[in-house]
């Protein structure tokens, strides 16, 4: 059993790896075709493997492979995985998206001179991702984090030649730094606090109580250095700015890492040091205010642009911070449910975006776009299930697992909260149904003779599409007459708040139910209104370039941040370094000549002259023996 | 045979040195100064002598003929110094002699 | 098993071959002296496992001085990274040195013969006397094969690190008076004179004052804020081997110094300094990286992070924990290895293009893509990236610093932005060659080709190898700490 194991997750980890490693040389030996599906094949495999995993363990199990950092003393960090519900999970959205993912890019990255280069990166992603879920030890699962963090860097500086990718990467990967940072001091406090970076040691010592107020306060600095590395890798405020111009990278890429799968490692990482954060009722506060904020904020700018990818960057950055609100209301459950079907619907949505774009060749702007409808009829028809299925209508996936969080906000009793989410809900389905009224309807703005997509994309359309759709059974909760599986089966590790369960439950879920369907089709009702036929007109009035400016953010970071420590870097170099230690170094070494200088001047070379020294140095002599005497 | 003063003795090569060294630094041929040196260096010798029939000493007397030999040399050494001097800038004008200077 | 011949092996080879190679004919002082480097290096390779091991003999009895060799797995480890550099040194210098041939490679192996000497010693006099011959072969390389402002360069490295030494003279010949004072024997062997000052404590601002004149010549050489300015310039202007040894085998001398002698010497005297001087590091670490990020010299920039790489050795050196010595350890092998690398790479592309300013290249990565390739990865290396080398060595630094007594949490966790600025100046300098359009005509640039491939692939081999499986490396490093923390008074563990 043991060994099955350890087989299992150990192929299903190892082969991307190699297949990153073969890939990167490949494609010039074996082709384009062989390789992409090849590929695409150990991705496959990978799956199943997390599939076979899935079946065969029951609860939980931990498989050792070998130690890795050995610290001297008795302290070791080994490559060990901890498979239970929450990674299981994660790991087959994983490698289950990734090899649907896999297969899209086989289309959309044809004839890329890349191509290898690309499906390599996007191996190495998939190893990495499985590592940061399924390691059972905080340096573990950093090495995952730093991982998925360096492939999201290569693979949005993919096309490097132009600056700007490369410059997208750079910021993507120093902002994950940022949150990094916050990773590596909350795993100092750990070892502080506990002795141990392994995390199922770590919680059994949480969870049996006995901590000492030392102890808890260390927890507390663990839990903030936590969310700030959550907040890098999930883009949340106020290190959210990475995510819109990680859109720079191949459309497959947008969806694979920063919509599905790696902006959601943070809410991973919280659910999966939920005790240690029960422990902080603060600090859950806190992320659940970042949470609501950023779902409020990122919704508002979505709003206003005008790519089609960054709509739906902004989109992503809001139903994360959906998912951070869950978290912090100690929801776990309803957080894992949004991350999964919001991996399938978003995955989707950005594929499609990606299908429209490689049908327009490469014109990303939404006012250029219109019409589609007719021309890329698969495309039009799974992306509007997506469409629907974010926008929270019924019966798609989205509309349950989006109607559970607004429930236990709305029973959390945090007014502020409860408004945040159930207007953002509303801009969402509006901006969203912009985005589809803009791109599929009304006339052909300005581009031209578009072209549907070839099979292997359509076909991932169709079958995200179709998980978009039914993803909401995952958890139809028991309430309406559902068996709650996701619930029941992360609720052997994660421990869900508990809302509603009065005598007027079933009345007050369903009344909730329908408030936001309703509201979901009152925006998308209000988007249609407003774009039915858009030519090129958009909000005019200056009061919205706060949010078409994006708040200015970037502007700010930039002159605040950056200018600074570039300015702090030419103060140290110039005045420090330059001006203060060496000068004072350079300003003796020239004293130092200039008195020699001066001295020489006695050496003048006449032999009079030093006879005459002679003389004086010999009269000196005797008048001071004289005078001793 | 006039008895002698050891005073007067000193006093002869106090006056003799006092010549040497003021012809060495006012002189500005190179055979003056060599002369001049050997000038002290004579009134040195005065000196040494006398002392050593003052002291009934033989080591005065000794120190005599080394200095007196050092002296023949050294007077070898600078007059081969000053003909290259004068082979050099056709004069003996010991201030033009200055390449050694810092 | 070896017995201590073998430490007069590895002492005298390349002695002997430095003397040997100015008498051989020009035609043939590439391939024999790389021979002998390579022959050197399976030589130190067969001590794997057996140190401690030691040797004696009279120097000058009069005096108590001796030849007094010791061999522990910190000073085995640093011979194996010097051998080792030296042979990728001489490699790579092969066909790009083409001036005064004999006197180069000589120097190499003299270079080598003094580290090691200095490595091995107990004497503390024996010590000092190659930790000053150590310059001369250095002033000489920088010197002759160095850049335009050689002179400047050389004499900047001379001055800075030759005053260092002075004042080690003095706390060394403080000791060595002390102790005959005390005993009437004269003698300098390291264990004789920590034992009898252990058990016979000086005054404590005795120590205190020995400790930092100690400290003082060890941290020029690491060099540590603010006695770091002589580094960027001796590695601009140096030739690129002498780039890479310096960096990877004379810096570490400090380091090696700190943890071998100064700090076991004088345990309480370091604790009492542990908070300026861990503050001097973390100053180091981040004017190290927000300078380096302000370079256009591709070299200056390397230099400037090497400043930032060391503080963070030294941060863990005077955090006075076992992990974070282990950490330090490593962190300067790392070093060795990941900036070694980066120099090389850095000299490859200078050969041909004769420039090192960052702004006249760009998008390499599509004409070069072999060498962008392992020039990412030794960059990533450089940052830290966990599976690399540099995020162990780092890691366990950061970490034991935090358990620290004697350093405050706050000065570790500024040292961890280090973790950001690292990558800011790194993926600057990444985007700057690799990435965007070329700023210039570079396509007569050539990619790697065979000889590079020797160079760079045992490099990239060790940097996944330790990343990944690090134990068999920390496992020696942790025998040595182990012993010397054992030897210290009981308040210090």
């Amino acid at each position: 059993m043991d060994a099955s194991l350890k087989i299992l997750s150990g192929v299903a980890v190892i082969l991307p790896l190699l297949g990153s490693c073969i890939w990167f040389w490949a494609k010039n030996k074996i082709g384009e075709k062989i390789t992409g599906l090849a590929a695409t094949g150990t991705l496959v495999i990978s799956f199943i493997c997390c599939l076979t995993l899935f079946w065969q363990i029951e609860s939980s199990a931990r498989v050792e492979f070998f130690s890795w950092i050995w610290m001297g003393s008795s302290e070791l960090v080994n490559f060990s995985f901890l498979l239970d519900p929450l990674s299981l999970a994660l790991g087959l959205i994983v490698t289950g998206v990734g090899s649907l993912i896999h297969l899209y890019a086989t289309g959309y990255m044809h004839g890329d001179e890349g191509f290898g280069r690309f499906f390599s990166y996007l191996n190495l992603f998939i190893f990495a991702m499985l590592m940061l879920i399924w390691s059972d030890s905080m340096p573990g699962i950093f090495m995952g984090w730093e991982g998925v963090g360096l492939c999201s860097y290569l693979l949005i500086s993919f096309w490097f030649s132009d600056e700007a990718n490369a410059t997208a990467g750079k910021k993507a990967f120093i902002v994950n730094r940022v949150g990094d940072f916050g990773f590596l001091v909350a795993m100092f406090c750990i070892f502080k606090a506990f002795g141990t970076l392994s995390i199922p040691e770590v919680l059994a010592i949480v969870n049996s109580g006995n901590l000492d107020i030392v102890q808890v306060g260390w927890t507390q600095w663990a839990c903030l250095g936590l969310v700030l590395g959550a907040a890098g890798k999930s883009a949340q405020i106020p290190l959210y700015v990475w995510l819109p111009d990680a859109m720079a990278g191949p459309t497959p890429v947008s969806a694979l890492i920063h919509a599905a799968t790696m902006v959601t490692a943070g809410v991973y990482l919280c659910c999966r040091l939920q005790p240690l954060f029960f422990l902080n009722p603060g600090v859950m506060e806190l992320i659940a205010y970042i949470g609501g904020l950023t779902a409020l904020f990122a919704a508002s700018i979505a709003i206003f642009q005008n790519d089609i990818k960054k709509v739906l960057a902004y989109s992503t950055i809001s139903q994360l911070g959906y998912m951070f609100l869950a978290v912090g209301l100690a929801a776990p459950v309803a957080a894992y449910f949004h991350l999964m079907t919001h991996a399938f619907f978003k995955a989707l949505l950005f594929l499609g975006a990606g299908s429209v774009i490689h049908g327009l060749h490469h014109e990303q702007d939404m006012r250029k776009m219109g019409g589609l409808r007719k021309q890329m009829p698969i495309t039009f028809w799974t992306m509007t299930i997506g469409v629907l299925a974010i926008a929270g209508t019924p019966p798609f996936a989205g509309f349950f697992s989006k109607d559970e969080i607004l429930h236990i906000v709305s029973g959390s009793h945090r007014g502020l909260l409860s408004n945040i989410a159930f207007v953002t809900a509303f801009m969402t389905a509006f901006y969203m149904g912009r985005l589809w009224i803009m791109t599929f309807f009304g006339k052909s703005r300005g581009h031209r003779e578009a072209h549907e997509s070839p099979w292997s994309m359509t076909a991932v359309l169709c079958v995200l599409a179709a998980l978009s759709a039914f993803g909401g059974l995952l958890n139809w909760p028991e309430l309406w007459g559902g068996n709650a599986w996701l619930e029941h089966y992360l609720g052997q590790v994660v421990t869900q708040m508990d809302v509603g369960h009065g005598a007027d439950a079933l009345e007050d879920s369903l009344k909730l139910a329908g408030f936001s369907s309703l509201m979901g089709l009152g925006a998308l009702g209000l988007a249609w209104w407003k774009y039915r036929d858009y030519q090129t007109q958009d909000f005019r009035s200056p009061a919205f370039n706060l949010f078409k400016n994006k708040y200015y953010i970037d502007e700010f970071y930039d002159a605040v941040i950056v200018r600074n420590l570039k300015r702090s870097g030419e103060f140290l170099w110039k005045v420090v370094d330059q001006g203060i230690l060496d000068g004072t170094l350079n300003g003796l070494a020239y004293q130092a000549k200039k008195t020699s200088e001066r001295f020489r001047r006695l050496q003048n070379g006449l032999l009079q002259g030093y006879a005459l020294w002679i003389w004086l140095g010999v009269l000196i002599l005797m008048i001071s023996a004289w005078s001793v005497r | 045979m006039v008895d002698v003063s050891i005073a007067q003795l000193l006093f002869v090569s106090f006056a003799i040195f006092s010549i040497g060294a003021g012809g060495f630094l006012i002189r500005k041929n190179a055979i003056s100064l060599l002369i001049c040196l050997e000038l002290m260096l004579n009134a040195v010798n005065i000196a040494f002598v006398s002392f050593s029939r003052l002291h009934n000493n033989e080591s005065g007397t000794v120190l005599y003929f080394f200095v007196i030999t050092v002296a023949a040399c050294e007077t070898a050494v600078g007059l081969a110094i000053v003909l290259n001097l004068f082979r050099l800038k056709k004069n003996i004008r010991i201030q033009e002699a200055n390449a050694l200077r810092g | 098993m070896l017995t201590s011949n073998y430490l007069l092996l590895l002492l005298l080879i390349p002695f002997v071959s430095a003397l040997l190679i100015p008498v051989l004919g020009t035609r043939v002082v590439n391939a024999v002296s790389m021979a002998i480097a390579g022959l050197y290096f399976l030589v130190v390779l067969m001590g794997w496992n057996s140190w401690n091991l030691s040797f004696s003999a009279d120097w000058y009895e009069p005096l108590g001085l001796k030849y007094s060799l010791y061999l522990d797995s910190y000073s085995y480890l640093l011979i194996l990274l010097s051998s080792f550099l030296t042979i990728l040194c001489l490699l790579y210098s092969w066909k790009v040195v083409e001036a005064k041939q004999k006197a180069y490679h000589s120097l190499f192996h003299l270079l080598q013969a003094t580290v090691v000497a200095c490595l091995l010693s107990e004497d503390l006099v024996f010590f000092y006397v190659f930790w000053e011959a150590m310059l001369i072969p250095m002033y000489f390389i920088i010197g002759v094969w160095g850049g335009p402002r050689r002179l400047y360069a050389t004499m900047k490295f001379f001055l800075f690190t030759f005053s260092g030494s002075i004042l080690m003279l003095i706390g060394l010949i403080c000791l060595y008076v002390f102790f005959y004072q005390q005993t009437g024997v004269w003698t300098a062997s390291f264990e004789v004179l920590r034992e009898h000052f252990q058990s016979h404590p000086l005054p404590f601002y005795i120590e205190q004052l020995i400790f930092m004149s100690f400290v003082v010549s060890f941290a020029i050489k690491v060099p540590l804020f603010p006695f770091h300015t002589w580094l960027p310039d001796a590695h601009v202007e140096a030739p690129t081997a002498g780039s890479v040894i310096l960096a990877g085998v004379l810096l570490k001398m400090g380091t090696y110094g700190l943890m071998r002698f100064a700090i076991p010497m004088f345990p309480a005297a370091a604790a009492s300094f542990a908070t300026p001087l861990s503050v001097l590091s973390v100053v180091g670490i981040i004017l190290g990286a927000v300078v380096a990020w302000r370079q256009s010299d591709i070299k200056k920039l390397i230099a400037y992070s090497s400043v930032s790489h060391l503080g963070f050795v030294t941060l863990g050196i005077f955090a006075l924990t076992e992990t974070s010595w282990n950490g330090a350890f490593l962190q300067m092998i790392n070093h060795g290895i990941t900036t070694g690398a980066l120099f090389l790479l850095i000299g490859f592309i200078y050969d041909q293009k004769h420039s090192r300013d960052i702004e006249r290249f760009g998008g390499l990565a599509k004409q070069l893509p072999r060498f962008s390739l392992i020039f990412i990865i030794m960059s990533l290396s450089s940052v830290g990236l966990p599976g690399t080398n540099g995020f162990i060595g780092e890691f366990m630094i950061l970490l034991g610093s935090f358990q620290s007594e004697v350093v405050s949490k706050l000065w570790v966790v500024l040292a961890s932005t280090g973790v950001i600025l690292s990558a800011i100046y790194t993926l600057h300098l990444v985007q700057k060659l690799c990435f965007g359009k070329p700023a210039e005509d570079n396509s007569f640039m050539k990619d790697i080709g065979w000889k590079e491939y020797l160079l760079y692939t045992p490099l990239v081999v060790l940097v996944f190898v330790i990343g990944l499986y690090p134990k068999w490396i920390i496992a020696p490093i942790h025998e040595t700490t182990s012993a010397i923390f054992n030897l210290m008074p009981n308040g210090m563990r």
